[in-house]
């Protein structure tokens, strides 16, 4: 998005394109969840006894959103 | 060498009690937490349910005689399937850590639990101690005695399946709950237990556990779906007390 002056509001922190917010969406907290329900659906999937198993989605979704890394950055 | 199968995944009940929670907090907001109403939900088949399937200890197969009854009758350990025992355990939270709303969230989610489980053939004791007797609708054929994999096909093939859509369906309503901002201003004041995991936890990983039963019962309700109608070929029976191939327990 082009401003009056010809800046672009997105690199001035203004909102983003489309493209620019899906993405983000999805590399951030919305993405994070996406990942844990996709890998635990899959995870079942190949390993039947682990339907329904709430330690493997536990693990997986403290692990996808809050990987060591993120420790951090994200301590209160 | 020791063999020991404890077969967590069999310990749980069905989706609907993942997302009653969400929904109880919607519509009750500040007087209750979702942790306590989520552990009260799930409580009553995390005790007895390993037992229902039966567990390999040893090589040794540990399981209930009976497991229907022993699931929702008495003697057995169909009482924590009742509003008496949700009264009881609220009451014992609250003499102990004197928090109102913990222990009325708790004996709600284990009340949700016990009134959720009239549906099946097998019924919940409702008036515990007083009666014995289990009220039951009978919309689908309690299969709990078959384990746990053909208990998931009868489930999946009756109108359990519509009862966990329905509920999932009420949660996606609710989904306010899920918010960050709803979690950080109705439920963490108002938790003394997660407050104090606040001190060692990010406040990230705290909302991964408010939002945990939702992700859990939305996980493992597609994964059962794929499992139970793409991967093999489950009949749909959508008849009352379905579906037929099971002989339901009454």
């Amino acid at each position: 998005m082009e401003r009056s002056d010809g800046s672009d509001t997105a690199s001035a922190g203004g909102p983003r394109p489309d493209g620019r917010r899906w993405r983000a969406l999805l590399g951030g907290e919305l993405g994070r969840y996406a990942l844990a329900f996709g890998l635990s659906v899959a995870v079942m999937l190949l390993v039947p006894a682990l339907l329904s198993n709430m330690f493997l989605v536990f693990g997986v979704l403290m692990a996808a959103v809050w990987p060591l890394s993120r420790w951090r950055r994200m301590r209160p | 060498m020791a063999v020991v199968t404890l077969a967590p995944d069999a310990t749980v009940s069905w989706t609907a009690h993942d997302f009653e929670p969400y929904v109880i907090q919607r519509h009750l907001g500040g007087r209750v937490t979702l942790l306590p109403l989520y552990i009260g939900s799930l409580g009553p088949d995390l005790l007895t349910k390993w037992y229902i399937y039966g567990i390999s200890l040893f090589g040794v197969e540990i399981r209930a005689d009976n497991p229907a009854f022993f699931h929702r009758g008495w003697p057995g350990a169909g009482f924590t399937h009742s509003p008496f025992f949700a009264l009881a355990v609220a009451l014992v939270v609250y003499l102990i850590f004197r928090n109102g709303v913990w222990a009325f969230s708790l004996g709600l989610g284990l009340c949700a639990h016990a009134v959720t489980d009239i549906l099946d053939t097998n019924g919940t004791m409702l008036l515990f101690p007083f009666s014995l007797e289990r009220v039951s609708v009978g919309a689908w054929a309690y299969a709990g005695e078959l384990g746990r994999r053909v208990d998931g096909f009868a489930y999946y093939g009756s109108l359990g399946l519509v009862a966990d859509l329905a509920a999932l369906a009420l949660a996606l309503f609710s989904w306010r709950v899920l918010r960050r901002d709803y979690f950080e201003s109705r439920v963490l004041p108002r938790d003394p237990v997660l407050r104090f995991a606040g001190r060692f936890l990010p406040s990230e990983a705290l909302l991964a556990v408010h939002r945990f039963g939702f992700v859990f019962g939305l996980s493992r309700l597609t994964a059962w779906l794929i499992f139970v109608y793409v991967l093999h070929s489950n009949p749909l029976d959508l008849s009352w007390g379905g579906p037929s191939w099971v002989p339901a327990i009454e």
